[in-house]
């Protein structure tokens, strides 16, 4: 059991680094770049901005002189040996200093006329992929990821992220523990007793809630609750808040998020049960002449809750960090809004943040679904007769 | 009996606009009962803010809170009025318009108690401009002398920074050119000043609520990101006698839907910065009801005409284009908004401030624009491959763009193949200039007609038409170095002619922005960059709520402006 465990989590780190590297390189595939907004910035500012975040550097003069012009325009591509202005030395010489290596050029520093010195910028250029990947993974592995490009600066990814994650942590906690209670009970007692009114009752309700997107119940329980009867608030997440100002605001986010999975857990229950039940051992326990109340929780359970252990994983990454539709929704500060805006905005570092932690979940989500498995269920473990 | 289904829907749907129009004229009579607060604290809606530094703020949200924080030499007026001294007293212009004296007004401090002096500007405006702030804002002072050359990182020595202390309280400006929409500069956001004292002893972090120190009409007190600021009011400001509000609540949210609840259930009394969500836009238009307004704004909506590409290399394909479409028809049934159809770039918004009409480019004739296709050879459209129109997700681009593409059809018999991309995707199409035609847009950055004309400047990086014209360069050129508004205007005139001639854009139309607010709030009135300081904001007293509710208009005139 313990190789097995030091397998997968090795296997977790590979896994890790590949989405973490497949998303490195989508991003920068993606067309657009962070500092394009509404209005076109003027060079200059894009390179201050760019070289804050190590996008851009800047190519030294390899002499000294007085600029007499340049040789390129922002946005060009520099091969190696292309001139990139000319300066007049001191001795009146006109000098063509070359690039080095492949580049974009960002900026063009100062205007002709200007006096430089060995060293002084002469242009911006923009950094490689390579370099920024090297750069990235390095602080991705001490889990630095950075500050993000929507704060230009001013807050670090782990600060925007822990600031966020704790909202969805809880909203997905409540929502699971929802979930779980309604969902796998309903799925019992619809499993023991098919086609009676009762598993007719919560099998309608579930297929209403799993056909139902969150898309559609939020909105129409906000619309009920918060703008029709003005029993509950919206907006004004507080973690761990737990006063009625704050919990009214909490109600429906939890109950939207909840509703829809208990719908799956009681759907798989239900399937489970029903497989479970009509199984030799089941039968056998009967058979010794167990109370049903034992053969129900002690046997059958355990084999009908399989399904439900193995949809838990995913479902507890997606809830915890959060139905994107739902923060918007109901106006949750949580992690969700993060996958869409900072890929649309471009902001690298937030992107990778986010990816990181949602598979970083996802990976120990499955591995303690795994764990639990083998528990649960000895063939999966090996270790049978 | 055949019934048939089309007359009937259209029944339905008629009845349901009718009954969505008497629910507005109801609300409009529950608003209008409303009792007046009875404290002073206001609430509005706001997207969340990238920066609360005054040196970074480069957005709107941002921008609407901050404002009401720091105070700069000058500060905005109640609406469209000429700035206010706050921070000043008085300035004086040297002869060619490029030397200001600015005097400080006496017994301003920060809310520490500190002493706001001359220097606190230097300070500040050096501060936005060094390069290792990398304030996207920066920009907004290269009007300064030197200034542009010390941000790029050219010169390293911010004295070269044409902003100097000549004493405690009197700042001497240089600047690049006679500059006559300064004084609005100095209004703006990277113009104010921030507490050396506060941003030296902590840093980065000096911006945060329990370190703030700050010189505006109201001071930050709490701020949750994507929650909740608030702001109470500056016992310290100069002018505190004149602060009406005593607590504002910012409630941050990115959708317009909920922004419209809150403020629909009474959380909020103003819609904010967030838009009108766009299934109740045209009803609430059409409510008449007394918190809606609609107001005209400066920015412009246009196509981007590439100029080098064949068959838009010839003026007269160019200028057929724009002919062939009724902006007219487009603004009454497509946009809705009551917006300004526009014929050229600059909105119609500088007769007050400037003195300046401007001019009338060419309007609707498809006449004039088939000979002119048929001139360049293409009579119905013959011999012309589809022309691909580009433009930005959003509902109302696709419209737009639709009935673009229709009007070009019939009147022309030219074809339009519209395609869509997200708006990151089109500004890289636009930057590299592969396109036909590109929907653009253009805010001003500051209120002068030269904000819009400088997008066509050949070195601009905004003119993705690829347009390069000397004689329009040049004709900017003497805009920037005229220091007489009369001629001046002239010359403006004289661009926009240019353009007109030209035509490197397809303006449609210029902007109006609508939104709510509660019909008891006084002193938010009419500002063409949509600006409203808060500290101009009241309720209406008893006698003036009497009056509203009869249906009377009330405002608060602008205040006296300038020195």
């Amino acid at each position: 059991m313990a190789r097995y465990l030091l397998h997968r989590i090795i296997a977790g780190f590979v896994t890790l680094w590949v989405v973490a590297s497949l998303s490195f390189g989508l991003m920068r595939l993606a067309p657009g770049g962070p500092f394009q907004r509404d209005k076109p910035l003027a060079p200059a500012v894009e390179a201050n901005l760019r070289r804050t975040f190590g996008l851009a550097a800047d190519v030294p003069s390899p002499v000294a002189g007085t600029l007499v012009r340049f040789l390129v325009q922002p946005g060009q591509h520099l091969a190696p040996g292309a001139a990139m202005a000319e300066i007049r030395l001191q001795n009146s010489q006109l000098a063509r200093p070359t690039a080095t290596a492949d580049c974009e050029v960002i900026a063009l520093v100062g205007a002709p006329g200007r006096t430089l010195a060995v060293g002084d910028p002469l242009l911006a250029r923009a950094t490689s992929g390579w370099e920024q990947y090297r750069r990235a993974l390095w602080s991705y592995a001490h889990l630095d990821f950075g500050v993000t490009y929507a704060s230009e600066g001013a807050e670090t990814v782990m600060a925007t992220l822990g600031r966020a994650f704790p909202v969805s942590l809880e909203l997905g906690f409540f929502a699971l523990l929802l979930a779980l209670l309604l969902g796998v009970s309903a799925g019992l007692v619809s499993g023991l007793r098919p086609n009676s009114w009762l598993d007719h009752l919560s099998m309608t309700g579930a297929l209403l809630a799993v056909s139902m997107s969150s898309i559609v119940l939020g909105p129409l329980l906000k619309l009920i609750f918060c703008v029709q009867l003005q029993w509950l608030d919206v907006g004004g997440w507080q973690p761990l808040a737990l006063d009625w100002p704050h919990v009214q605001v909490k109600i429906l986010p939890v109950l939207t998020l909840g509703l829809i999975y208990a719908a799956w857990f009681a759907r798989l229950t239900r399937a489970g049960m029903l497989e479970v039940v009509r199984q030799d051992f089941v039968r056998t326990a009967r058979a010794k002449g167990l109370p049903e109340r034992l053969v129900v929780l002690r046997h059958a359970f355990r084999g009908a809750i399989l399904p439900v252990v193995s949809f838990l994983g995913p479902a507890l990454a997606g809830i915890v960090t959060g139905s994107t539709v739902i923060e918007q929704v109901f106006q949750v500060p949580g992690v969700g809004e993060f996958f869409v805006t900072s890929a649309v905005n471009r902001d690298y570092p937030m992107v990778m943040g986010t990816v990181v932690l949602y598979s970083s979940l996802l990976i120990t989500a499955n591995l303690l679904v795994d764990v639990l498995q083998a528990a649960l269920d000895p063939r999966v473990r090996g270790d049978h007769g | 009996m055949r019934v048939s289904l089309l007359p009937s829907l259209c029944l339905l749907a008629l009845a349901t606009a009718a009954l969505a129009c008497a629910r507005e004229a109801d609300r409009g009579a529950q608003l209008l009962a409303e009792p007046l607060p009875a404290d002073r604290h206001l609430s509005f809606a706001s997207g969340g803010m990238e920066f609360l530094d005054p040196a970074k703020v480069a957005e709107t949200a941002g921008h609407h809170l901050m404002m009401n924080v720091f105070d700069g030499l000058y500060v905005y007026n109640r609406g469209d009025g000429p700035p206010v001294p706050s921070m000043a007293q008085a300035h004086e212009v040297s002869a060619d318009g490029k030397t200001w004296t600015v005097h400080l007004r006496p017994g301003v401090s920060w809310s520490d108690g500190v002493p706001v002096t001359a220097d606190d500007f230097v300070w500040s405006w050096r501060r936005v401009l060094d390069p290792k702030t990398a304030s996207r804002a920066a920009q907004l002072l290269w009007f300064l002398d030197g200034a542009q050359a010390f941000n790029e990182g050219a010169a390293t020595d911010p004295e070269t920074v044409g902003v100097h202390a000549l004493d405690e309280r009197t700042l001497v400006i240089q600047l690049k050119n006679p500059t006559p929409f300064f004084l609005d500069l100095l209004c703006e956001m990277p113009y104010v000043a921030t507490p050396r004292h506060a941003v030296e002893k902590w840093g980065d972090a000096w911006i945060h609520p329990d370190k703030i120190v700050s010189n505006g009409p109201f001071l930050l007190v709490k701020h949750e990101d994507r929650v909740v600021s608030e702001l109470v009011k500056n016992p310290r400001y100069w002018d505190a006698a004149h602060v009406w509000l005593e607590k504002i609540s910012v409630l941050h949210t990115e959708s317009d839907q909920t922004a419209f609840d809150w403020y629909e259930v009474g959380k909020t009394q103003w819609q904010g910065d967030t838009s009108l969500p766009v299934d109740r836009a045209p009803s609430l238009r059409a409510s008449g009801r007394p918190d809606f307004h609609s107001d005209p704004k400066l920015c412009s909506y246009y196509f981007s005409v590439r100029v080098d590409r064949p068959p838009m290399d010839d003026v007269r394909v160019r200028k057929a284009v724009n002919l062939a479409i009724d902006k007219e028809r487009l603004a009454l049934h497509i946009l809705r908004g009551g917006q300004p159809v526009a014929t050229n770039t600059v909105p119609d918004l500088f007769r007050a401030s400037h003195g300046y009409t401007p001019f009338a480019g060419d309007a609707f004739d498809p006449e004039r624009a088939r000979q002119l296709l048929a001139d360049a050879g293409h009579a119905q459209g013959r011999g012309l491959a589809p022309i691909t129109l580009y433009f930005n997700t959003g509902e109302g681009h696709r419209l737009i763009a639709e009935f673009v593409q229709r009007n070009l059809q019939e009147n022309l018999g030219v074809q339009v193949q519209l395609a869509n991309m997200e708006w990151g995707t089109l500004l890289k199409t636009l930057l590299a200039g592969d396109f036909a035609i590109g929907r653009s847009s253009w805010c001003a950055d500051y209120p002068d007609p030269l904000t819009f004309l400088e997008v066509f400047h050949s070195q601009s990086k905004a003119n993705y038409s690829g347009y390069k014209s000397a004689e329009y360069d040049g004709v900017l050129a003497a805009i920037q170095a005229e220091p007489d508004l009369t001629r001046r205007n002239v010359l403006v005139r004289r661009a926009e002619e240019i353009l007109n001639r030209d035509m490197p854009l397809t303006p449609l139309y210029h902007y109006t922005w609508s939104y709510l607010l509660r019909p008891f709030v006084l002193g938010y009135e009419r500002h063409a960059q949509d600006v409203h300081p808060l500290k101009y904001i009241r309720w209406a007293t008893p006698a003036e709520w009497a009056r509203i509710r009869r249906g009377e208009i009330v405002h608060l005139p602008p205040l006296p402006g300038g020195q």
